[in-house]
């Protein structure tokens, strides 16, 4: 007993995923230029990034689809260059697009790729667990978008994985489906499993990830827990309001008129200081008599943070 | 049932054969239930079954001892059929299978790349069976093909390894074609020109020499004059010509190596940036290399220097 509980502590500790100087090219083309992180045992980890940042072609290099240009990388314990059978019977793949055969039904399909795997979950079982049950006997060709990527999600499931790659998981579910598939991968991460996604989305990374990297341009702009994010950013709290269409922005005190952008009728300020500068602004409205309309005072967003994170490198593609 | 559950069952691999038969059942039932695939692999070999004995009924063979047309031509058609079943099929539903990203799916999953290629061999071999099977039955049954019952066991030996040939040779032309709409351009191409200099459409006894010669360079002729020659009740004998044969097994030896080592799993043409600035070559002697540090380093682990620090 005193044996596995010090194995099981040991289990816990150890790494799932290392990455350090990862590098990769496409022809002239850099892709990934240096990156180095680490995911933990149980984890859930998130990349982010704005499209081309490297997000896939990271994780394509840890399932072993693709070959790396340079730097070390270890899943599981194993080169996934190398790992071959061994390291695919421990992992489970959401491609970002993968095909199915849409005449088979979802149950042949999941039978197919469950009978692949030395330690399969019953195909049933899986096909309950993502929301199909009434489309057990469908053909693939006739689900729609958010079920296909249900399907998806049940093929990287079937073979009882202890490390999934979730390469945006959710996009094209309705917001009932996302929320399922949220409560599974919480269930997931409850059971020790380590979870690597990629997202577009903001709430989904905020909500489910422990951790989250954040590239731009192939490399590595920020790293954090997803709330510790907002420390890193320049300015951090957002303050928006209307002048009454008398007024102009040249009438603001100077303090204010200098941070201030005018954003879809609206004026933007962003400040690491929002009670003094709040305080001059009401007290300007108050001494001119004026109502500032639409007043809001909001802390960074994470995609706040992640678009100021990423600008640069939008400008150089863009 | 949830995975809270988590009673998580001793680890065991599937058995090849397990595993093999799952891929052969699975790739019958996507052609079966293909209208079009099913229909080109069963009806194309009849249907010029059917037309060429319309236009040649009640002729003789002077060349091949004096035997009716049918004789020569239900032979040559079930080498066509075994070709349509084998060689075109597997070209136009491996490379499909590419396009829509089914084959880099599998590619992630424990199924070994061997199995998947053995089961694309073993379901078009099935096929072809079934497709020989009913053009001798026609042409037995409506042109009166005498079927030479002692040759038939040695008939389906050359059945059988030219089955493996033409599959091999499908999936070695696979990783040529870039993508799916060019399968089948690229696959006619190729067999139309071989089928009418190798005895299939026609017999080409009276041809020149150097063309024949040419023409039994390629697994074509070989494989459709064993098959004639051992159903020719009045010239043929029901020996095998080995040396036919090595032709078809040479041939299908080299296209399995071939496919093996440089298959392509993703979507899109040999030239894509899947693999960056690498020459094929060198990306082939790559994956060779990587074959043997798998074999050598069994359990797999990283690589010493890949170690952590």
């Amino acid at each position: 007993m005193a044996e596995a509980l010090r194995w099981l502590t040991f289990a816990r500790a150890m790494t799932a995923i290392e990455v350090d100087s990862l590098f990769k090219s496409y022809g002239s083309v850099d892709a990934l230029r240096g990156v180095s992180f680490q995911v933990e045992d149980g984890e859930v980890f998130a990349l982010l990034g704005p499209n081309g940042a490297g997000k896939t072609t990271t994780l394509e290099i840890l399932e072993g689809h693709r070959r790396r240009s340079g730097g070390r990388v270890s899943v599981l314990g194993l080169d996934p260059e190398l790992g071959g059978r061994t390291l695919r019977e421990r992992i489970g793949i959401v491609l970002q697009s993968a095909g199915l055969d849409g005449e088979l039904s979802v149950r042949e399909v999941l039978s197919l790729y469950a009978g692949c795997y030395p330690r399969a979950l019953p195909a049933d079982d899986v096909i309950e667990l993502v929301g199909l049950g009434d489309k057990r006997g469908a053909r693939v060709k006739t689900l729609s978008g958010g079920q296909r990527r249900r399907l998806d999600l049940a093929l990287a499931l079937v073979g009882d994985p202890d490390l999934i790659f979730l390469d945006e998981p959710t996009t094209g579910f309705d917001p009932g489906a996302r929320q399922g598939a949220w409560r599974l991968i919480e269930s997931l991460r409850a059971l020790g499993r380590t979870i690597v996604l990629s997202s577009h989305y903001m709430d989904e990374v905020q909500h489910l990830a422990d951790r989250v990297v954040v590239l731009a341009g192939g490399r590595i702009v920020a790293e954090g827990s997803p709330d510790m994010l907002g420390g890193r950013a320049p300015h951090e709290t957002v303050i928006k309001f209307r002048l009454p269409s008398a007024h102009g922005v040249a009438e603001l005190p100077a303090e204010v008129r200098d941070l201030v952008e005018l954003c879809d009728g609206e004026l933007v300020l962003r400040t690491a200081d929002p009670t003094h500068v709040l305080a001059r602004l009401c007290n300007w409205a108050i001494d001119s008599g004026l109502e500032l309309r639409g007043l809001e005072v909001v802390g960074p967003s994470l995609e706040d943070i992640y678009l100021q994170l990423t600008e640069a490198d939008r400008d150089v593609g863009g | 049932m949830s995975v809270a559950e988590d009673r998580r069952a001793p680890a065991r691999r599937p058995s090849v054969s397990r595993l093999l038969g799952a891929q052969v059942v699975y790739q019958l039932r996507v052609l079966v239930r293909s209208p079009i695939g099913s229909f080109a692999t069963l009806v194309i070999p009849l249907m010029v079954l059917l037309a060429v004995n319309l236009l040649y009924r009640g002729t003789h063979l002077s060349s091949r001892g004096g035997i009716a047309y049918a004789q020569f031509f239900t032979p040559a058609m079930v080498a066509f059929a075994v070709v349509n079943a084998c060689y075109m099929s597997v070209i136009s539903a491996t490379s499909l299978a590419r396009d829509e990203g089914i084959l880099k799916r599998l590619r992630g999953t424990p199924l070994p790349p061997w199995i998947y290629m053995t089961g694309r061999l073993v379901s078009a071999g099935l096929v072809a069976l079934i497709s020989a099977v009913v053009v001798v039955a026609v042409g037995a049954g409506v042109y009166g093909f005498e079927v030479v019952w002692s040759a038939v066991p040695a008939a389906l030996l050359v059945l059988a390894v030219a089955m493996f040939c033409f599959s091999a040779l499908g999936l070695a032309v696979t990783v040529l074609v870039p993508r799916a709409d060019s399968a089948l351009p690229v696959a006619w191409g190729t067999i139309l020109p071989l089928c009418f200099i190798s005895d299939v459409f026609m017999p080409i006894d009276s041809a020149p020499h150097w063309l024949r010669e040419t023409a039994s360079f390629f697994p074509l002729r070989p494989f459709a004059d064993d098959l004639e020659s051992l159903f020719n009740p009045i010239q043929g004998s029901s020996a095998l010509h080995w040396q036919h044969l090595e032709v078809l097994l040479i041939w299908g030896v080299l296209a399995a190596a071939f496919a093996l080592f440089t298959f392509r799993w993703e979507p899109g043409s040999p030239g894509s940036r899947r693999r960056g600035s690498q020459p094929r070559a060198v990306f082939a002697v790559n994956r060779v290399r990587g074959m043997f540090e798998r074999a050598a380093e069994r359990p797999a682990r990283v690589r010493s220097d890949d170690a952590p620090k």
